[in-house]
């Protein structure tokens, strides 16, 4: 009997001992998650038909294992702030193909945790491919795993993108035909006197300025140049941020300057003002040799806050001086 | 012999030194201007201030372009030309799976998934959302549709989100909380359906900043580099949001296991 009991005791050790080492070295269990990087973030080239480039992107999973594949597909630029919408099926006259070894377009293939993967993509123009812009976005993309046992799922999957803008010309030149297409702010009042419009802002709140460049051409360009905001002597220069207009397109365009980061749609946010009249200019160029473009806003800034309390106040003191008189005469 | 041989050395040493011209990269910047575009094959043609002609420039940075187009009859850039980064654009999922769990009747059921994008390299960004089906039965044909929320006034589209709290209100669809999300997400309890991709219909934004990730604070302590001059020092900038799926089925809803595969895209903006 107490050699039963001595075994039980012994085995109870063992067990619980072995659960502790279990136990320690057990490790966290979670969701499995996606966490994609992808370099270049945006490529741009211009091409002759006939010739062919090779590119190469990196993509570094950082999440868990997982199923990717690369594709390619065309888009096309929606609104005025740099949105896109990429089709469903790859079309267009670029052919591409992955050089690498042990990876093929469309074709998933395992991605362990912690590693890169380069996609050697080759870029041909067949000959005659008429000139112009095409737009491509070259994605890695998860595949969906199903695993579901007898509960309703949402399974996602995740693709990151890096747009690929190609210019196809035969001799190197690419078309400059682009205008400011809008530049304008939303005055507090406006009103006319004679052939003068005057347009008035609160000084004390924040101007936002839209600018946008409407590109007519049938390649990218990049603005270059300033927006000036003159008061008296006194110029606030904003360094116009060359980013792409593509081809047939608008876009409000943005400055260097830490006002607007977040006022998503303008271009500048004018705050602080000084009271009086203020001039602001965007000059820009579109190209090499293209012809410098102005456009001209005029505003006055005034503190209407002030005025409308000042106003107030001298109603309130007129309608008490008034009052007093009314009662003196009855 | 070998004393003779080292003098020489030595004296032709000495003399070559004394004719080095020291050389240095030249900054192309300066109180009046600066040179924003770091491309090569932009430029070329003279330059010139625009406002006030305090300064022009003959640069040849298009010809050099220009014949390395006529040689190889290619130009390549890579990366956005006005941000010095070396951070990659990034995307997170918090999870690939949202189990809905058992689904009965007026009893809505919802899962979550967190979703970061780190733009340092890229500047803007877009995600978007698409569904390849409404949710389907995994062993059969019946589906669970999309939500129109709670109908009438509060009728939700791929694009506009809409109260839905009704209990009666049946379908599949999403909210989203956090940064970067369209305004249409007043509040939690607002849902579009799903883009269906089934019908063509494209993907929706569900994060999107038109924001250039430039600290361009100007600071006299910009690192002085070779050529091109690059403003602007990008930020390692992540933004969160959340996608909270949700379905609620009614009592005719036959019974059986649910899927629905939803795409979501990030990508820098051009």
């Amino acid at each position: 009997m107490k050699y039963i009991t001595y075994n039980i005791k012994k085995t109870f050790i063992i067990f619980v001992l072995s659960a502790t080492c279990y136990m320690l070295h057990a490790t966290c269990i979670s969701a499995q998650q996606v966490n994609l990087s992808m370099t270049p973030p945006i490529v741009q080239t211009r091409i002759k038909p006939g010739k062919s480039i090779i590119i190469a992107y990196t993509v570094e999973n950082s999440g868990d294992p997982t199923n990717l594949q690369f594709l390619i597909r065309p888009f096309t630029p929606v609104g005025q702030l740099g949105s896109l919408t990429v089709s469903q099926q790859l079309e267009g006259p670029v052919q591409f193909n992955l050089e690498n070894a042990d990876a093929v377009l469309e074709k998933p293939f395992f991605f362990p945790s912690k590693e890169k993967r380069q996609a050697v993509l080759r870029i041909y123009i067949p000959p005659g491919v008429p000139d112009g812009d095409y737009y491509y976005m070259v994605m890695a993309e998860t595949v969906p795993a199903f695993g579901v046992a007898g509960q309703s799922t949402g399974v996602a999957s995740a693709s990151i993108g890096s747009p690929l803008l190609i210019s196809i010309t035969e001799s190197g030149v690419t078309e400059v035909k682009a205008t400011i297409g809008e530049f304008s702010f939303i005055p507090d009042y406006t009103f006319t006197i004679g052939n003068n419009i005057v347009r008035i802002v609160d000084n004390a709140k924040e101007l936002p300025i839209i600018c946008s460049v409407r590109n007519m051409g049938r390649n990218l360009i990049q603005p270059q140049g300033i927006i000036t905001d003159q008061f008296g002597d006194t110029k606030n220069k904003y360094n116009i941020i060359p980013q792409n207009i593509l081809s047939n397109s608008q876009r409000v365009i943005k400055t260097f300057s830490d006002d607007n980061l977040d006022k998503a749609g303008s271009t500048l946010v004018l705050s602080h003002l000084s009271a009086g009249n203020h001039r602001v200019t965007a000059e820009m160029t579109f190209g090499e040799n293209a012809s410098v473009q102005y456009k001209t806003l005029e505003f006055l800034a005034l503190p209407l806050r002030l005025i409308y309390i000042s106003f107030f106040s001298l109603l309130v003191v007129l309608g008490i001086f008034v009052a007093r008189y009314l009662q003196r005469k009855l | 012999m070998n004393k003779k041989n080292i003098i020489t050395a030595f004296l032709l040493l000495s003399v070559h030194y004394f004719f080095v011209i020291p050389t240095c990269a030249i900054n192309m910047q300066s109180g009046e201007y600066r040179i924003q575009m770091g491309t090569v094959d932009s430029g070329g043609g003279k330059m010139t201030d625009p406002v006030d002609n305090s300064y022009n420039l003959s640069s040849s940075i298009g010809q050099s372009a220009a014949k390395e187009f006529q040689s190889n009859g290619y130009v390549v850039k890579a990366g956005f030309q006005y941000l010095y980064s070396r951070i990659p654009f990034s995307f997170y999922l918090s999870t690939i799976r949202v189990d809905l769990g058992t689904l009965l009747p007026n009893s809505p059921r919802t899962g979550d998934i967190t979703m970061k994008v780190s733009f340092g390299g890229a500047g803007q960004y877009i995600v978007t959302a698409r569904a390849d089906t409404p949710l389907s039965e995994v062993q059969g044909t019946d589906t669970i549709s999309f939500t129109g929320c709670n109908g009438g006034a509060d009728t939700c589209t791929i694009t506009n989100a809409k109260l839905w709290t009704s209990a009666s209100a049946y379908g599949f669809g999403y909210a989203m909380t956090g940064q970067d999300i369209p305004s249409d997400f007043i509040s939690s309890s607002y849902f579009r359906p799903f883009a269906n991709r089934l019908t063509s219909e494209n993907p929706a934004t569900i994060m999107q900043s038109t924001n250039v990730t430039a600290d361009i604070t100007p600071t006299p302590a910009i690192p002085y580099t070779p050529a091109p001059v690059l403003t602007g020092v990008p930020r390692a900038t992540t933004h969160q949001a959340i996608i909270t799926m949700k379905a609620n089925v009614s009592g005719l809803q036959p019974a059986g296991t649910y899927a629905a595969v939803i795409r979501f895209l990030a990508t820098p903006s051009f």
